[in-house]
């Protein structure tokens, strides 16, 4: 019968879905041993990075949080179970290497919250420990592509202190790493008055990002703020004059950082690439999109899906009701036009939309 | 004519080894044929004086003994048989041990049909999905001889069709696909199960 040598195996059972090679860890010894070393769950992840990547929309509905997963072309989401220790009300702040990060704030005990870093595809979730430091709400989470293990991932924690007056303000972050299972200082940050925008993040390359705005003297300053995962400093990116000033959103689009902007002369909502990392001039338009900002619907833009349609959250006020209404619609850049797709959710800011990858990357059992 | 003393070649020989050895069988053949061309005679029995021909062919020999054509620019589409083409060591039949007439007919006829111009992308894709639609055990004798030819497509082809046939399959079925025995003891068994207990739902 035939045996192939280790590299063929894993070239095999690298292109299948991790709940196959979870049930075929239960074949022989020799396979565990493979399937769950290292190296392969490294080639495994590389494929499932080609093939199988999919975009993760997070909303509320309820009073529970729920994680759908997005498919052009498809009305509905299909819906991630939860796995046993996971909170039922949380947010997102990001998603790298198949493993979601999650935050959980408690009424009774603000400024502390739990921070759950949660594999969905293998069903595994921590908490990480305790910090002593009060949080002001800005939690960061990325991994180090450099140190050779897919399972480096900091989680960046960023103290604001807003004086009274302007030179008063000061931030201090921290850092906690999954491998070391340890938090440590690392000093003092950025002229903080840009923390108060700024936002969800984005992953790119080693890079954790955020776009952010703020009124100076009246005046709109807007930059793109990056924290560099390997050299673990901030770092402060200007934007391109010809960009309006509005408000900025983050998304990858076509795997490149983008920013969904508003533009104020005609309403609508634009799409700008920078072509190549931290090169200023690289910023370009590549879309107008047809999407109006405001008026009777309020539109807020979610991001890119990795198929590139780009979600935004529509509210309106329903006289009836009395409340706000929203839904996830999803609009198709190229054809510049909504499709079919409608997904009701509690509110914009409990929404979120992130790329996701499935993978076998254990964040419970360390070698 | 010197005569060689060619190494026994076992039957459990790993594949590089085979390489290497055939490799290093068909440097020294090789040899002798420069030499012997030299003095206007050749080596093997079965080929002729070489003749001018415009397309170049290449002598495949399987474990049992029969032999394959192959024209040159199909045979490109091999790792290994490039190099002996590029080391001019193709000139005469290259043994290869480790892989039946049976097999070695059908990666022939792959590389031949890889090789032809003007096949659009779609009706190649269906002459691969026949290629690989046969018994399992076929399937596995096309790897290990792509494998060892270094064949990429081919090679990508068969693990892509191994990989789907056994996507939905229990571990029970695969160590019958693969005649693998579980080495398990009870209670190894028992928690490897419990561990992965959500992939069986």
């Amino acid at each position: 019968m035939a045996s192939f040598p280790n590299d063929i195996t894993t070239d095999i059972l690298s292109q299948l879905p991790v709940k196959s090679v979870a049930r075929f860890r239960c074949v022989c010894k020799s396979w565990k041993s493979l399937l769950t070393g290292a190296c392969f769950i490294n080639a495994h992840f590389d494929r499932s990075s080609k093939y199988r990547t999919v975009s993760l929309l997070k909303y509320d509905d309820n009073n529970s949080s729920r994680i759908g997963v997005y498919r052009p072309h498809h009305r509905e989401l299909s819906h991630l179970n939860p796995s046993s220790g996971h909170p039922s009300r949380y947010n997102v702040v990001d998603s790298c290497n198949g493993i979601l990060c999650l935050s959980v704030y408690y009424k009774d005990k603000p400024g502390l919250p739990d921070i759950f870093l949660w594999n969905p595809s293998i069903h595994e979730c921590m908490v990480v420990p305790q910090h002593h430091c009060r949080v002001s709400g800005l939690i960061a989470f990325g991994f180090n592509p450099l140190s050779g293990h897919l399972d480096d991932f900091k989680v960046v924690n960023i103290n604001f202190n807003f004086g009274a007056r302007t030179d008063c303000h000061s931030s201090r972050a921290q850092i906690y790493s999954l491998r070391s299972n340890s938090w440590k200082k690392i000093g003092n940050v950025f002229s903080s008055w840009l923390g108060r925008n700024l936002g969800h993040q984005v992953i790119f390359q080693n890079f954790i990002c955020w776009g952010t705005h703020a009124r100076v003297n009246g005046q709109i300053v807007a930059s793109l703020v990056s924290f560099d995962m390997v050299e673990e400093v901030f770092r402060e990116m200007a934007l391109p004059d010809s960009m309006p000033s509005e408000e900025k959103f983050i998304t990858l689009f076509e795997g490149c950082l983008s920013l969904i902007v508003q533009n104020p002369s005609s309403q609508c909502y634009e799409v700008w690439t920078m072509k190549e990392f931290g090169v200023t001039e690289s910023w370009a338009k590549l879309y107008t999109t047809t999407v109006l900002m405001d008026g009777f619907l309020q539109c807020w833009p979610l991001g890119a899906a990795s198929s590139g349609e780009v979600l935004f959250v529509k509210s309106f006020y329903c006289e009836l009701r009395l409340s706000l209404t929203s839904y996830v619609v999803s609009y198709d850049t190229r054809r510049r036009e909504f499709e079919e797709f409608k997904v009701g959710v509690e509110a914009y800011c409990s929404s979120r939309l992130v790329n996701y990858t499935e993978s076998l990357v254990s964040v419970v059992t360390r070698d | 004519m010197r005569y060689l003393a060619l190494p026994l070649l076992s039957q459990n020989l790993t594949e590089s080894t085979a390489r290497a050895q055939t490799l290093s069988l068909y440097l020294q053949l090789s040899l002798q044929v420069s030499l012997s061309q030299r003095n206007e005679s050749t080596m093997s029995s079965s080929s002729s004086s070489l003749p001018s021909c415009p397309k170049k062919v290449v002598t495949l020999k399987s474990s049992e003994g029969e032999t394959f054509e192959i024209e040159e620019i199909a045979a490109l589409q091999s790792k290994t048989l490039e190099n002996m083409i590029d080391e001019n060591c193709a000139d005469t039949p290259i043994p290869l041990p480790n892989i039946k007439g049976k097999i070695l007919a059908k990666v022939v006829e792959y590389c031949n049909k890889h090789a032809e111009v003007g096949v659009d992308a779609e009706s190649l894709r269906a002459w691969d999905a026949e290629f690989v639609n046969v018994e399992n055990t076929t399937v596995f004798d096309y790897i290990l001889a792509a494998n060892f030819l270094e064949i990429p497509t081919l090679l990508d082809l068969t693990c892509q069709s191994v990989a789907d046939m056994i996507k939905g399959k229990t571990p029970a079925e695969i160590e019958k696909t693969f005649n693998i025995k579980s080495a398990f003891t009870p209670e190894e068994e028992e928690q490897v199960r419990r561990e992965n207990q959500w992939a069986f739902e």
